[in-house]
């Protein structure tokens, strides 16, 4: 019998919110749309709780001072602008990419080379245009999402690049790892954010914001059984209709080594895509788009099983 | 000849997932690689698929036909067996 399909997830806010911001960003003069994302950052704040505590609880520990109602709101509208620049992108506007020094040149040859990789990114800044955007090296990008019902920049985006883009939804479990393997055996890329736990089946402790923290270590077990390399990149917004992409190093799986032992250097290679994220994270706290509680720490984990352990033994 | 196969799987199955203190010989023909007898997990199932692939020239085209072909060493010599012989 098949297993029951997941219920249907939504974002936050009302359905016809993304169309009505997509006419007023086209209509409005600039100015006056800007002061409509302002009072509309304003007003999610103060509708959405759940969004606004977590919101807090990550800017407690990257924020140098206690966070304030002013700091939460510059988060959400951070975010806005963030959402806008994918709407712009989907509506077949210009956007410049530039890269980092450090990275950027091996991101580039990567790219412009034919062999497919594993894309890595983050819910951070204006990550999300460049799985998007890869189609300007020419490659076919397979994108893994989850479906959310009312998420129209996906379906927006994913028409305006249907040429080179598809999504492999990661709510429809079943058969993940066949259309994963169908597409990199068609020569796609496989693109994916990695800061989330809850679709995740390989999960390891990562040190981030002050703990070690679970993180979601699908991408490098699967670019160890396909021998392909993993390169993680960070969309740093850089002024309206621009992006700075900080690239990480290239992580390349040795054939020669086992599979644990390749693991042990994708770890290496994980936790130094973390550090960078956090250094970026430090000088631009609200690019983190987390409005979900924080990446369970070890410390958490283990005080839960403690606690598990103690009431099972209690009972017996 | 299809103990041959069985040993040959085992050793693969061995081999490619790296199951350390794990003898091939000692693998029952029957033992479920999955969930409890060996505790193997997708990303396993994966990567033996590709191993397998390689190895016998065939094709495992879904996680559905996966899941039927690996879920003992008696089930997967049948499914590499219908493949090869597809008329028997």
């Amino acid at each position: 019998m098949p297993a029951p399909s997941p219920k249907p997830r939504r974002n936050p806010g009302p359905s016809w919110g993304y169309s009505f911001l997509r006419a007023c960003d086209r209509y409005l003069p600039p100015a006056l749309f800007n002061g409509l994302l302002w009072l509309g950052s304003g007003i999610a704040l103060m509708i959405m709780g759940k969004q606004r505590r977590y919101s807090f609880e990550y800017l407690r520990l990257v924020l140098p001072h206690k966070p304030t109602i002013l700091d939460a709101w510059h988060h959400f509208y951070t975010f806005m602008l963030s959402l806008m620049e994918l709407f712009r992108l989907g509506q077949g506007l210009p956007h410049h990419f530039s890269y980092n020094e450090s990275g950027g040149e091996a991101f580039e040859r990567l790219a412009q080379s034919s062999e497919p990789a594993f894309l890595g990114t983050f819910h951070i800044g204006n990550s999300d245009l460049l799985g998007y955007a890869m189609g300007r090296y020419n490659r076919q990008v397979r994108m893994v999402r989850l479906r959310m019902i009312n998420s129209n920049e996906t379906h927006w985006l994913g028409n305006h690049f249907a040429e080179y883009l598809r999504f492999i939804w990661v709510d429809r479990p079943e058969n993940i790892l066949f259309e994963l393997k169908e597409a990199i055996q068609s020569g796609c890329s496989i693109a994916m954010k990695c800061d989330r736990t809850e679709t995740s089946n390989k999960r390891e402790y990562f040190r981030f914001l002050g703990e070690e923290r679970e993180f979601p270590f699908t991408i490098y077990h699967l670019a160890t059984v396909f021998s392909l390399p993993v390169v993680f990149c960070i969309g740093y917004p850089d002024g309206q209709g621009r992006t700075l992409v900080h690239a990480s190093s290239v992580f390349r799986p040795d054939a020669a080594l086992s599979r644990p032992a390749n693991l042990l250097a994708a770890r290496q290679h994980f936790q130094g895509v973390l550090e960078q994220a956090e250094t970026l994270l430090q000088k631009k706290p609200y690019l983190w788009f987390n409005f979900l509680p924080l990446n369970r720490s070890k410390r958490e984990s283990l005080e839960a099983t403690a606690f598990r352990d103690g009431f099972t033994h209690a009972k017996e | 000849m299809q103990d041959e196969l069985k040993l040959k799987l085992k050793k693969l199955i061995v081999e490619t997932l790296n199951l350390e203190g794990v003898e091939p010989e000692k693998i029952a023909d029957n033992e479920p690689l999955f969930g409890s007898g060996l505790n193997l997990d997708s990303i396993d199932a994966l990567e033996l698929v590709l191993r397998v692939e390689k190895e016998f020239g065939i094709k495992i085209s879904s996680s559905e036909e996966s899941r039927k072909a690996l879920a003992t060493i008696n089930t997967l010599v049948a499914f590499i067996e219908s493949k090869r012989n597809p008329g028997t």
